[in-house]
């Protein structure tokens, strides 16, 4: 589905992301660049979002095996979040290729503009997803939700991120891919999984 | 029975959905349903056969994913399994039906979006056509990139003499998720010689209403629509368009010149049905779009429907900064030329490195590659090595213009067929064996000739532009009225468009942009549709937006004033104070940073500002960062001051013996790796210090950097990897690097590095940034 437009990006967590330290701001100047970016990257970001929610049907041995889906979700941190849930929500966001492209064409024109951008960009997914949990979280009559937890945290291994968009065919429906070396394409994207209660 | 027999019929009737039924008799979500083939032919045999029932003309052979990607860990191949599916398919169909091998995206996205090269997307698609001699039809759905899309048209053009039809996933904006968007997909495809286009999938046919209308606007080819039941249901998992509905729904489409018509995911035998019920009561309505010049990028078409700008900027000739970079492989300085031109108002940019020191049929492809991943303008492939041409048209995505023929026999047998082959548009120079005539009439007469022989080999009238020859002014005051003579005659009387260069009419003259500006305007006047300019000089590019305005081309006046009335809305730094190139590099301020240093060349030497000015900033930075008193982005904001001075340094310096290379060093992320931002801030911080960087991008074969290494006898080579996937192709590239040339250095950085992990994989250092990259290449380099 394709998601409404987020009219500002956090920057706060944009600026912790590029080193700026001790909640140190940047200049009167960074900021202006800063604003340029945003907006360049907010009119070329296609927010997408893809979600399913499956029954769980057991949990056993550090691992949490979901009906009618090859998915299976593989280790103990995994198996403890959803300990107390029925069900769960698998989900994929991305921002399309737009962005990365963005960010390309201004690493070569210049390229702390690029560094703004991707960094942006990297706030900008987050806020994505914690935007979809709330919508999702509302369409459920408010059910409560865990935190959400994506392959590659913990001891959910990496390799799984491949049966998380398959599951979701997440490529026809939101055209997100991972590469043989389990990296997102389109870059900024997430996939995550959170329990419901 | 055949596909172009079938086209006879009022409609043809494709298949619903396969996969969604198969899940419904029991496959699971995210299963790859063509191993079903093998392990349950059953299943496979009912759902097809309930499509034949159901009236389909042409269906599916359970073939979509069947790719060695998607197959991988599976144990079977696509020979294991395609042939059999498209028996299976036969068996159901008998004589009722035509089979189609299904063919969907690789499942990787191709470059620049992901890590497939446009090669390798060809080979996964070869691996499946030549599997498919038992089927009728091959058809490529659910495509989402052009590009992916070209390369599965090729491999099946080569490798197979079945028609080929394509339908892409669009959403309700009217684009795919890669951006690519009816007139793009048409105007490509179209050329390349498949049999019908359009879309499937993704939404249910209401939705799609305005997308089909972009089809019928601009495809002469006919249309094919397979939609979803609309969306399902995230917690069901039903689609939510019942068959009597969907058949209404797609029936509403019929005024829109639909012609092949099914479903996709979520419709089933009965919506076929239904469908069929429908759409038998009706007429086809055949599409009549008007034809126009047009090429494309990937994601954007340009009609020639007015004077569109060529930029010419990216062209070796009388340019020694050019050629530098030609000559070291500097791909960013070629794409910042590209990234000024289409900012500055070009629409199709102009693509020439031809020098004798390289190999331009090697070096075509690349460039083509890199500046289609940071401009969406369409490209003209300017050459005069046929090899040359053909290498850059296989490689382009999208459908550009070939510059050039000529009228000599050898050109003409040389070039036309590729300019076919590849479904691109050309230009045709009015000279011949006895060189250009200075007659009007003569140059009309090539251009006939070159009509008459590119009609020969069914290229289309609209995809022949004529250039008459701009001539100098200077030497042949003459001449410049015979140019516009012929050109006015091949518009009106060949009804052709007409190319020009521009800027050689004034050479030898003083004030030259007063000349151009002036001929560009007369001869946009004689019916000039494609100007080559220098879009950067505002009075050409603005003559030709002022003509378009003046001439109704711009309606209301549109464009002009978006161009114009914007006052300049340009970052001016807080501070008042006198501006200093200390000022200026610190914050980044390219303009002023620029500007300074051109001031400082007229008293001092390029390399005393380096050294004396430059590299002190640099130091200071650099120690400010070390002691947390500024952080990365501002190290990275002097960074990028000091590359605009860097710019003009080395721009005085072309062409001279000098250098200012304080040694050279290869750059790159290793293989597998897409990430590169932190490589390439690398890179400028280096190049900001005096070192020479080549770098090999990302997804480096460790192959290519120890060969590089070796071949250009380099010290020092820095990896990067941002993934713990990708560390073991660091590991291997380092081993290679460390056998095939022993006294390399080599150094690797990268989020998921420790000193201790870079120790264990054989790197003899380890940084952790960009600061301390600079400090390890100065001490390898004094030594």
């Amino acid at each position: 589905m394709e998601l409404n437009r987020i009219e500002s990006i956090n920057k706060r967590e944009a600026f912790r992301y590029m080193g700026f330290k001790n909640n140190k701001s940047p200049d009167k100047h960074f900021l202006a660049l800063t604003d340029e970016c945003e907006k360049m990257v907010l009119d070329s970001a296609r927010p997408k979002l893809i979600y399913k929610i499956f029954d769980i049907t057991s949990r056993c041995d550090d691992k949490v095996t979901l009906k009618d889906t090859k998915l299976v979700l593989v280790g103990k941190n995994i198996t403890e979040l959803l300990k107390e849930s029925e069900r769960c929500c698998v989900f994929a966001a991305t921002l399309g290729v737009t962005v990365d492209a963005l960010i390309r064409r201004l690493e070569i024109s210049d390229i702390t503009l690029g560094f703004i951008a991707d960094n942006l960009a990297s706030a900008l997914i987050e806020q994505v997803c914690d935007n979809a949990q709330d919508t999702i979280k509302k369409s459920l009559d408010n059910a409560l939700i865990t935190p959400r937890f994506s392959c590659g945290y913990g001891d959910l291994p990496l390799s799984l991120q491949v049966d998380f968009l398959s599951a979701l065919d997440a490529q026809n429906k939101i055209g997100l891919t991972v590469t043989d070396t389990m990296i997102m394409a389109p870059r900024k994207s997430v996939t995550a999984v959170f329990g419901i209660r | 029975m055949t596909l172009s027999e079938l086209l006879n019929n009022e409609f043809v009737y494709l298949d619903g959905g396969l996969g969604t039924m198969l899940q419904s008799l029991g496959m699971k979500a995210g299963e790859n349903p063509v191993l079903l083939n093998i392990t349950n032919e059953d299943m496979v045999k009912k759902v097809i056969s309930g499509y034949v029932a159901a009236g389909s003309d042409i269906v599916c052979a359970n073939t979509f994913g069947c790719n060695s990607y998607k197959l991988s860990g599976s144990g079977y191949t696509p020979k294991d399994i395609i042939p059999k599916a498209i028996q299976l398919a036969k068996e159901c169909a008998g004589n009722k039906a035509l089979v189609a091998l299904d063919v969907s995206p690789i499942g990787m996205l191709c470059e620049p979006n992901g890590s497939m090269t446009f090669e390798q997307a060809y080979q996964y698609y070869k691996e499946q056509i030549v599997c498919a001699k038992d089927a009728d039809i091959i058809y490529f759905a659910t495509q989402t990139d052009l590009y992916e899309l070209k390369a599965g048209v090729l491999a099946a053009k080569e490798n197979s003499d079945k028609p080929v039809i394509c339908s892409m996933s669009f959403e309700k904006s009217g684009r795919t998720f890669t951006g690519c968007d009816p007139i793009s997909m048409v105007t490509t495809l179209k050329g390349l010689g498949v049999s019908a286009v359009g879309l499937n999938c993704s939404l249910g046919p209401s939705d799609l209403a305005d997308v089909v209308k972009e089809f019928s606007s601009c495809s002469s080819l006919p249309i094919i629509v397979k939609p979803n039941a609309g969306l399902p249901d995230p917690v069901t998992n039903k689609y939510s368009v019942s068959a009597e509905e969907f058949a209404k729904q797609m029936s509403d489409l019929i005024p829109f010149g639909v012609k092949l018509v099914g479903g996709c995911c979520g419709t089933t035998p009965e919506h076929i049905k239904k469908l069929k019920e429908c759409f038998d009561k009706n007429k086809y309505c055949k599409n009549t779009p008007v034809i126009t010049s047009a090429v494309c990028s990937g994601t954007k078409t340009v009609t020639i429907d007015r004077p569109r700008i060529i930029g010419e900027r990216i062209n070796p000739t009388g340019k020694k900064r050019f050629k530098e970079a030609l000559i070291k492989g500097d791909i960013d300085y070629i794409l910042s030329q590209a990234i000024e031109q289409a900012s500055a108002g070009a629409d199709i940019l102009d693509v020439n490195v031809g020098i004798p020191e390289i190999d331009e049929k090697e070096m075509m492809p690349k460039v083509i590659k890199a500046i289609q991943s940071v401009t969406d303008l369409p490209l003209q492939i300017d050459s005069s090595d046929p090899e040359a041409l053909e290498s850059a048209l296989r490689v382009y995505n999208g459908k550009p213009i070939v510059n050039s023929v000529n009228g000599e026999e050898r050109s003409l047998d040389s070039v036309l067929p590729i300019v076919k082959k590849y479904g691109a548009a050309v230009v045709g120079l009015t000279l011949d064996e006895n060189g250009i005539p200075k007659k009007a009439e003569d140059r009309f007469d090539i251009a006939k000739n070159i009509l008459k022989r590119a009609d020969k080999l069914n290229i289309s009238k609209e995809n022949v532009f004529i250039d008459c020859l701009t001539l100098t002014a200077s030497a042949e005051q003459e001449g410049v009225t015979e140019t516009l003579k012929a050109l006015h005659k091949v518009n009106q009387e060949l009804g052709l468009k007409t190319v020009l260069g521009v800027s050689n009419i004034s050479f030898g003259l003083p004030n030259r942009p007063l000349i151009n500006h002036t001929f560009l305007t007369m001869a946009l006047e004689m019916g000039l549709d494609l100007p080559i300019i220098n879009p950067n000089i505002k009075e050409m590019t603005g003559s030709v937006r002022a003509f378009n305005m003046l001439s109704g081309y711009d309606k209301n006046a549109k464009n002009y004033i978006a161009e114009y009335s914007d006052t300049d809305t340009a970052i001016v730094s807080s501070d008042t104070g006198e501006m200093t190139i200390f000022k200026a590099v610190l914050n980044g301020l390219k303009n002023e940073a620029k500007s300074i240093t051109e001031n400082l060349l007229l008293k001092k030497a390029p390399l005393d500002i380096v050294n004396e000015d430059l590299i002190p900033i640099l130091d200071k930075a650099g120690e400010d960062f070390e002691k947390g008193k500024i952080f990365l982005p501002q190290l990275i904001l002097a960074a990028s001051g000091a590359q605009a001075c860097f710019e003009v340094i080395k721009n005085a310096l072309s062409g001279d013996k000098t250098s200012v290379s304080k040694g050279r060093i290869i750059l790159a992320t290793v293989k597998g790796d897409i990430h590169d931002i932190g490589k390439n801030i690398v890179k400028v911080i280096l190049q900001n210090y005096g070192y020479d960087v080549i770098d090999l991008g990302k997804d480096v074969p460790p192959e290519l950097i120890a060969e590089t290494a070796v071949k250009e006898n380099i010290r020092l080579v820095g990896l990067s990897a941002l993934m713990t996937t990708t560390l073991p192709a660091m590991e291997e590239t380092i081993k290679l690097v460390k056998e095939k040339k022993p006294d390399t250095v080599v150094w690797v950085g990268g989020a998921v590095l420790t000193p201790d992990y870079a120790e264990k994989i054989g790197a003899d250092y380890y940084t952790k940034d960009a600061k301390e990259s600079v400090d390890l290449a100065k001490k390898i380099f004094s030594d």
